[in-house]
This record gives C-alpha cells, sequence and structure tokens, in this order.
C-alpha cells in the first residue's frame, strides 16, 4: 500500500465523522484542526484510519505530527 | 469481606464563574468553547487551601459518626497536587482540625489527578488486610488550581474541590468489586506543576496518554474479570472528568474499540450510562485528584437506581498512572448521599462577575507555595466571606506564622 493510499482512507474517515467536510478540502497540507476537527475527533480519525489499515500504535506518539500528510507518512512507516 | 466507600461528600468551594464569561473575559477563541461542555467552574479565595477544602469535605462525615466509629479511624490518606510544605503532611493539619484519635497513620501522596484513586484503593487494601478488625480509614482529594495560570484553554475548567471518604467493611456508598481492576502507567511528561506558581504541560498530549490509558487499562481489567462486555457488565460509567467533553470523546472511543459502534447509538448510550455522572462537574470544572469522585457522587444523585447497579471507574493522573475498576452502588447509597445536599452546597456559591475573579486570583497569587508570616486580608473578598463562610462553620485559613499554618471556624 503507498502514502496515496493511505491518503484515501483517512479521508474517508475524516468524512465520517466530520460529514460536512469534502474529499478536496484534505490534502497533505491541511491540519485536521483547521477543518474543524477537534482534539478528539482527530484522535477518532485516527483510530479509525488505523483499524482499517490493520495496525495498534499507542495514540500518545501521534502528539507531535502537524498536518495530514505527516499523519500519513507516520501511518505508512509502521504498515 | 465486603469493602469500598462507607460515606463520601464533596466540598465545591465558596465562588463560581461562568466558564464563557472566562472565555469572553480572556479573548479565547469560543468556537472551542462546546466541546468542552463545562458551564461554571468553582473558585476558591484566600482564606483556603488543600487543608480547609479537605477538612470542610469531611467535617459532615466526622460529624455524623458516633464517638466510638470515629476513634476507629486509623488511617487519614490525603491525596494532592495542591500541597502546602515538601515534608509536612496535609494530612496532619486535617486529623487535627478533624479531632480524630492519636492513634492513626497520617499520610499525603500524589499522583496528579490519579491521587483519590491511589489513596481509595490503598486504604481499602488496609481495611481487607483484617491488619485492624473494624478500623476505618479516611481519604481525602483536595486540589486547588494555580491562580497565576492565567489566559490558557485550561484557565476555564481548572477549579477548586474536595472530596471525603470513609472506606471501611461497611461499604454503603460503593461496594469494589475488590481486585477487579486494571492499571496501566508509564512516564510521560504531559502536565505537571514543576513551579508554585504554574500549571502547565501539553494539553493535546495529556488527552491522548488519557485515551491509551483507558483503553490499555480497561484492557488489562477483563484480563483480570471473566465475561466482562462493556455494555452489559457496567450499569454506568464515571471517569475522570477534566472537563465533560473529555469524557465524551473517552466513551466514544472505547465503545468504538470495543463494539464497533459509531452513531447516534453512541450518543444514547453516553445519555444513559456516563451523562449523570457529569451533571456535577460541570458546573465545579476540574478538581483534579477529586475528580472522579466528584463524578461518583453526581452519579449516584442524578441517576435512576432502583436496583444494585454495577458502576465502571477509570481514574488517569498525568505523568502517568491510570486504573479501570468497578464496584456496586444501590439505593442505600443514593440515600445515604443525599444526606449531605451536594447541589445545595452547589446552589450557595456567591455568583463572582468577570472582574472580581480576577481580582480574587490576584489576590490568591500572593499566597502561592512557601509563604512564612502572612495574614489573611478578609476585607478583600468580604463579599464572598459574608455571602457563603460567615456564620457557616466552614474552616478558614487565617494566617501562616513561621510557616506554621493556623485555621478557625467561620
Amino acid at each position: 500500500m503507498n502514502k496515496d493510499q493511505v491518503l484515501e482512507i483517512m479521508k474517508s474517515k475524516m468524512i465520517d465523522i466530520l460529514p460536512d467536510l469534502t474529499a478536496e478540502q484534505i490534502h497533505r497540507e491541511a491540519s485536521m484542526k483547521d477543518l474543524g476537527a477537534n482534539s478528539i475527533d482527530r484522535f477518532d480519525i485516527i483510530s479509525d484510519t488505523m483499524d482499517e489499515l490493520n495496525i495498534k500504535i499507542p495514540l500518545l506518539q501521534f502528539g507531535s505530527l502537524k498536518n495530514i500528510g505527516e499523519v500519513v507518512d507516520f501511518l505508512h512507516e509502521n504498515l | 469481606m465486603r469493602v469500598g466507600i462507607e460515606s463520601i461528600n464533596f466540598y465545591g468551594g465558596p465562588a463560581v464563574i461562568s466558564a464563557r464569561s472566562i472565555f469572553e473575559g480572556r479573548g479565547l477563541d469560543l468556537s472551542r468553547f462546546d466541546n468542552l461542555m463545562m458551564d461554571r467552574k468553582s473558585v476558591g479565595v484566600a482564606c483556603e487551601d488543600a487543608v480547609t477544602g479537605g477538612v470542610n469535605a469531611a467535617k459532615p462525615i466526622i460529624d455524623a459518626l458516633s464517638e466510638e466509629d470515629k476513634n476507629r479511624i486509623e488511617l487519614v490518606i490525603t491525596a494532592s497536587e495542591s500541597g502546602v510544605d515538601f515534608g509536612k503532611s496535609l494530612s496532619t493539619y486535617i486529623h487535627d482540625y478533624l479531632g480524630l484519635s492519636r492513634h492513626c497513620r497520617l499520610f499525603e501522596l500524589k499522583q496528579a489527578c490519579y491521587g483519590g484513586t491511589a489513596g481509595l484503593h490503598m486504604a481499602a487494601c488496609f481495611i481487607a488486610s483484617g491488619a485492624s478488625p473494624g478500623a476505618k480509614a479516611l481519604v481525602i482529594a483536595t486540589d486547588v488550581a494555580r491562580a497565576a495560570a492565567k489566559s490558557t484553554y485550561g484557565e476555564p475548567t481548572q477549579a477548586v474541590g474536595a472530596v471525603a471518604m470513609l472506606i471501611s467493611a461497611n461499604p454503603e456508598i460503593l461496594e469494589l468489586d475488590f481486585g477487579a481492576t486494571g492499571h496501566y502507567s508509564y512516564e510521560v511528561m504531559d502536565t505537571c506543576r514543576p513551579l508554585p506558581e504554574i500549571e502547565t504541560g501539553n494539553p493535546d498530549l495529556s488527552l491522548l496518554s488519557y485515551l491509551d490509558c483507558l483503553e490499555n487499562a480497561y484492557k488489562n481489567y477483563k484480563e483480570k474479570v471473566d465475561g466482562v462486555h462493556f455494555q452489559e457488565t457496567f450499569d454506568f460509567l464515571a471517569f475522570h472528568t477534566p472537563f465533560g467533553g473529555m469524557v465524551k470523546g473517552a466513551h466514544r472511543k472505547l465503545i468504538h474499540e470495543e463494539l464497533k459502534l459509531r452513531g447516534a447509538v453512541v450518543q444514547q448510550d453516553f445519555d444513559k450510562r456516563v451523562a449523570p455522572s457529569l451533571t456535577y462537574g460541570m458546573q465545579v470544572g476540574n478538581v483534579y485528584s477529586a475528580a472522579l469522585y466528584l463524578s461518583l457522587c453526581s452519579l449516584i444523585d442524578q441517576a435512576d437506581i432502583a436496583d444494585y447497579r454495577r458502576v465502571g471507574l477509570f481514574s488517569y493522573g498525568s505523568g502517568c498512572s491510570s486504573e479501570f475498576y468497578s464496584g456496586v452502588i444501590t439505593p442505600e447509597s443514593v440515600r445515604k448521599l443525599s444526606t449531605m445536599n451536594i447541589q445545595a452546597g452547589l446552589d450557595s456559591r456567591y455568583e463572582l462577575s468577570f472582574e472580581e475573579y480576577d481580582d480574587i486570583l490576584d489576590q490568591n497569587v500572593e499566597w502561592l507555595f512557601g509563604i512564612r508570616d502572612k495574614k489573611v486580608d478578609f476585607s478583600a473578598f468580604s463579599r464572598v466571606y459574608d455571602h457563603f463562610f460567615k456564620g457557616k462553620g466552614y474552616l478558614v485559613l487565617t494566617e501562616v506564622d513561621d510557616f506554621h499554618r493556623k485555621y478557625a471556624w467561620s
């Protein structure tokens, strides 16, 4: 699985949690916070994406990641 | 042997301010307000500290005991992240002003907001050990927000309050499922109080750590207890509540993790099993080591408890240590707690304007850790004093004399 595929999964999970978002708004440089995800939403999105990818990483390790691209890269590294 | 909480009471401070007015007064981003699920927070004044909060929570419990029962209190543990001395424990003052027997162990412990739970379980183990049959233990969780922590997103939630719990083999409030408990702890620098004037850290990291701990402490609980089902085993849930929104998110995460549920059914489950535990917290704010036990009081006072009901409780303290455990509440818990009139106590707080609140914080900053000699200037907060304390018999700090703290009854 490549990074674009990880991003696509994350997009669908974001839209599940934040139905007002469109896929076009979600890109690597955007931050989930700026797209309207509160702190709990953000970690729901990450948890759901990890479920789909069948991986388990402590949430604590996502604390310093700044945008969607960094989250995608980190998930991809741990596949 | 049965063991658990025989009596419990909460003291929620003398004054209150709406969380929204702090957002407005400090120019914080109001779009973040609804996520907090916070209406109001308790505010203390300069004649108070962790000692007065603890005594004011415990006194109604002690006053209701016979002299014989009172003399069976053989352990006083005070849990706090707002201590007043590195060596002398808060328990020494609290023990004195409650007039307890001298044949008693006194000490203080800390592990941020987990401290109250640490105290409860240590006390329960002492009772269950049978080392002193018939003995009781008093556990007090008492905290005060740092007055200097202004203009952060923590400020609207950081409050003042104390819980007192009598632990014994007569657990009329909460009978512990003794041994049914899961732990998860590790070193992390999320929030802390490294200096007298600040409480600081990374709130996002703390939230992540809370969620990781909930998941793993619950997993550890399931490893120890046969046949646990997240919805069927627990009639109610009470979690450590830094703010209501945190608990809502934690419930959402765990129910998804365990049962793959999302959407309306999650909200229904939250409303039924969790919301009753948040009513008081939304009126009080974050009371640190006492927060989980304020949630327990809220649950007992607010939920419909027609029969035996099992509660799942989760405690988290930054730094960090956490625990998921369970216990049973009954209609007797409801009857007994109602005698403490917690809601009436909260309703009697003085309602502060933002200007009054800011002035009180400035006064409180003068009372940070490390005072050697100072008298309390009661005239500076006379409106609060006259409204809440005067003639009501609460313990108040009057002065510090060569580091020794002196108190009197209001």
